[in-house]
């Protein structure tokens, strides 16, 4: 069957399938990514021997511009990354073009506009107005984000909530104070309602999407029991519990604790500090958070005992490689029947994400951003003459 | 299961009564929990535990079929006077069946091979003395695999020698002969090379590569350091002028390569004829287009992907090009993860797709065919 002569002369191009824009999926060349960064940076020559925390915007940063295997010298600002540097106002914005060299080839976008600095609420309004590409956005302020019509991604949860005891305190050494204070906290509802059901409630140091079998430590509250150890302890002690003065997720969650515990007649201070990395000779505990660097079980669990060691002086070893599901089962319970360390909630990690962008995953733990990846739906066509 | 079993039975030590419940908190359908549940008592009575449903018994064994990072996990909580015992075993995840509703035409997939590496195109030849053999085109290397049974192993590799990286998403096509002889056909690169008796390849640069369209000097020209052909020459040499660039372009085989339809950079798919000027706009499809063997009726029939981006599953469907629309035709066949390469079957050989599973992360090799269903 022919076409019609008298349609194709009478024009190049005819639309005769109106259907809905689709995006194709091969990726497109070309376009300027806006990202929104809570950090400040001061300069894109930091040292790769200063760790960064895992999976922060940071170490994502430094990913963009030097090669882990790529031989670049990062004190001489030297980019065998997928983008160098072109412009860099220390710690408010900077500018990134695609490393034409690139050995894994060429990124799809041309380059990077970072802004640094941005709180929540101007990331998020930001997103809203069109005027940023990608955020983070703090898990809590997800379904909020939702509402406002923000496109999200997140990742599994992977980032963990817990107290932890610091070695030495007087209160910090009973197990029964430690016990009293895990069974008392309504894990449910700290994620139903201070986390707006974008995490979850933990009840062991491995998600269940990683191990498998976290349902084997119950997560349920047990305030009977609670009042009961408390009920042991002589005299009339106090908890106090800290929290970074800089997150306000951290301060609810101490907060909720608090009137958990009150429930249970146990007396629970909250105390502010300055900074989660910091001991206050002031807390008997405090709230930390945890980032999984792997997906792996194993590797999780090592990163987070040697982290929680020096504050908390829990010493296990961790099993070997490929020992079997039970050696590890049998190292997180370990753990988690001394009670220095209590799982409270999950997060994930959630970013906004503008509707051009395609190709993005939220990373899961370890994982770079994929912004070598990345392309942008409004480059279509564009990028493809030389 | 055995094994999950003798490990059960091994923690309890001497048989005796039990009780068994079976729970599921994975992604598992309700017959595989039932087979499951069964094949576990069958195991555990053939151990020599009488088994009896959840209740009163001296040990009771909870077992929990989760889900972890690597695929499934059975756990059993054993409980009995003596404390608590927790067996866990890690579980091969069972493969769903890819194939689509079957109504007419039918597409069907065949699952090649499925590799960690990541693959561009591959081709089935023949081995010494009919030996199964397999040429896969890797973005760095040329490998045979032969065939061991129902698996593959690898058996030669070349590296294919580039000076420039290659474009992040590399495409490459496989051209085999009947001989052992084959082309492979990289961005700004051609490689010739003999699979049989002894892997033999010689790759050669040039700024942009010809890759063929048709068996009557159709081509396409391929831009080195990108991921699309920047210009066709049609056999009437006309030349695409709408679109400024064709991630893949398919000719008709029925009508002496006379028709032609391109999946240009700007979304668009467009029909070309011989001898006309223009070009209609068929709609946004995917944009990898390959002919299909005539199969189901009169007319040229495409296979095309479906839209979206890498992070997302994928489809291929059939497009039934009828004068001046394309409907879509038949069932969708998907499939778990991004199509990254298709391309088209010669003399009524079924199409190629390099599929990735994203769940596993595996590359999958696969050819797709068509048949006439009721």
């Amino acid at each position: 069957m022919k076409l019609r002569p008298c349609l194709l002369l009478a024009a190049t191009s005819i639309l005769l399938a109106v259907a809905p824009a689709r995006t194709a999926r091969r990726p497109r060349y070309g376009g300027i990514l806006r990202w929104d960064m809570a950090a400040s940076v001061d300069s894109p020559n930091f040292d790769a021997s200063v760790s960064a925390p895992a999976g922060s915007e940071a170490l994502q940063l430094r990913n963009l511009i030097f090669s882990a295997s790529g031989g670049g010298n990062s004190s001489k600002g030297t980019a065998s990354g997928p983008f160098r540097v072109v412009e860099w106002q220390a710690g408010k914005r900077a500018r990134l073009a695609a490393n034409e060299d690139y050995a894994g080839g060429r990124a799809y976008i041309d380059s990077i506009e970072i802004e640094m600095g941005r709180s929540a609420k101007e990331r998020l309004l930001d997103l809203e107005l069109g005027k940023t590409d990608l955020a983070e956005i703090p898990a809590e302020e997800m379904r909020h984000a939702a509402e406002r019509g923000v496109r999200l991604t997140h990742s599994q949860p992977d980032e963990l909530i817990a107290i932890v005891f610091v070695k030495g305190r007087p209160l910090a050494e009973d197990i029964r104070a430690r016990e009293a204070l895990a069974r008392v906290i309504d894990r449910v509802s700290i994620a139903d309602f201070i986390v707006q059901k974008e995490g979850q409630a933990a009840g062991g140091l491995l998600p269940q999407w990683s191990s498998g079998i976290e349902f084997l430590f119950s997560a349920a509250a047990n305030p009977a029991g609670a009042k009961e150890l408390w009920s042991q302890i002589p005299g009339s002690p106090k908890i106090s519990v800290g929290y970074d003065a800089g997150d306000a997720l951290e301060q609810a969650i101490a907060e909720r604790i608090a009137v958990n515990a009150h429930e249970s007649g146990i007396a629970v201070g909250t105390i502010a500090t300055a900074g989660s990395g910091t001991t206050s000779a002031r807390v008997d505990a405090r709230l930390l958070r945890l980032r999984m660097g792997s997906a792996s079980p194993r590797e999780t669990l090592t990163g987070f005992i040697g982290a929680l060691g020096p504050v908390t002086g829990i010493r296990e070893d961790v099993p070997p490689e490929k020992a079997p599901a039970e050696d590890i089962y049998a190292c997180e319970r370990s753990v988690l029947s001394t009670y220095r360390v209590v799982p409270v909630v999950w997060l994930p990690q959630v970013y906004g994400v503008s509707e051009r962008v395609r190709n993005w995953k939220a990373p899961g733990p370890g994982e770079s951003w994929g912004l070598t990846d990345v392309w942008l739906n409004d480059s279509e066509g564009r990028g493809t003459s030389k | 299961m055995r094994a999950f079993a003798e490990k059960i039975a091994a923690a309890m030590g001497a048989p005796r009564t039990i009780s068994l419940a079976v729970k599921n908190i994975s992604d598992l359908d309700a017959a595989r929990v039932s087979w499951v549940d069964s094949d576990l008592r069958a195991e555990l009575s053939r151990a020599g535990f009488q088994v009896s449903a959840a209740g009163a018994e001296e040990i009771e064994v909870n077992v929990t079929l989760s889900k972890n990072v690597d695929g499934y996990v059975w756990v059993a909580e054993i409980r009995s006077q003596a404390g608590e015992q927790v067996v866990i075993e890690a579980v091969n995840q069972p493969r769903a069946a890819q194939e689509s509703a079957r109504t007419a035409p039918v597409l069907r997939k065949s699952v090649v091979v499925q590799r960690t590496e990541s693959l561009l195109d591959f081709a089935e030849t023949a081995g010494p003395e009919g030996a199964r053999s397999l040429l896969l085109l890797e973005p760095d290397r040329m490998v045979i695999l032969r065939g061991q049974g129902d698996n593959w192993a690898e058996h030669e590799a070349a590296p294919i020698s580039h000076s420039h990286p290659w474009p992040r998403d590399a495409r490459g096509e496989l051209i085999a002969g009947e001989s052992g002889e084959f082309r492979a056909l990289l961005p700004g690169v051609l490689c010739t090379g003999k699979s049989s008796p002894a892997l033999t390849l010689s790759c050669r640069e040039g700024p942009e590569a010809r890759w063929p369209l048709d068996e009557n000097g159709g081509a396409l020209w391929f831009a080195a350091d990108r991921n699309y052909f920047s210009s066709s020459t049609l056999r009437d040499g006309a030349v695409s002028s709408v679109a400024p660039a064709w991630y893949s372009m398919a000719a008709d085989p029925a009508n002496g390569d006379a028709r032609w339809i391109g999946a240009g950079a700007d979304g668009n798919a467009r029909l070309f004829e011989k001898g006309q000027t223009g070009s209609l706009v068929l709609g946004r499809w995917g944009d990898d287009v390959v002919s299909l063997p005539a199969a189901c009726g009169a007319n040229w029939e495409v296979l095309t992907t479906g839209s979206g981006d890498w992070t997302q599953a994928d489809q291929l469907q059939i497009h039934e090009i009828t004068g001046q629309s394309a409907p879509l035709s038949g069932q969708p066949l998907e499939f778990p993860g991004p199509i990254l390469a298709l391309w088209p079957g010669k003399n009524g050989e079924p199409a190629r797709a390099i599929s990735r599973d994203l769940q596993t992360g595996m590359y999958e090799a696969a050819t797709v065919s068509v048949t006439c269903g009721n």
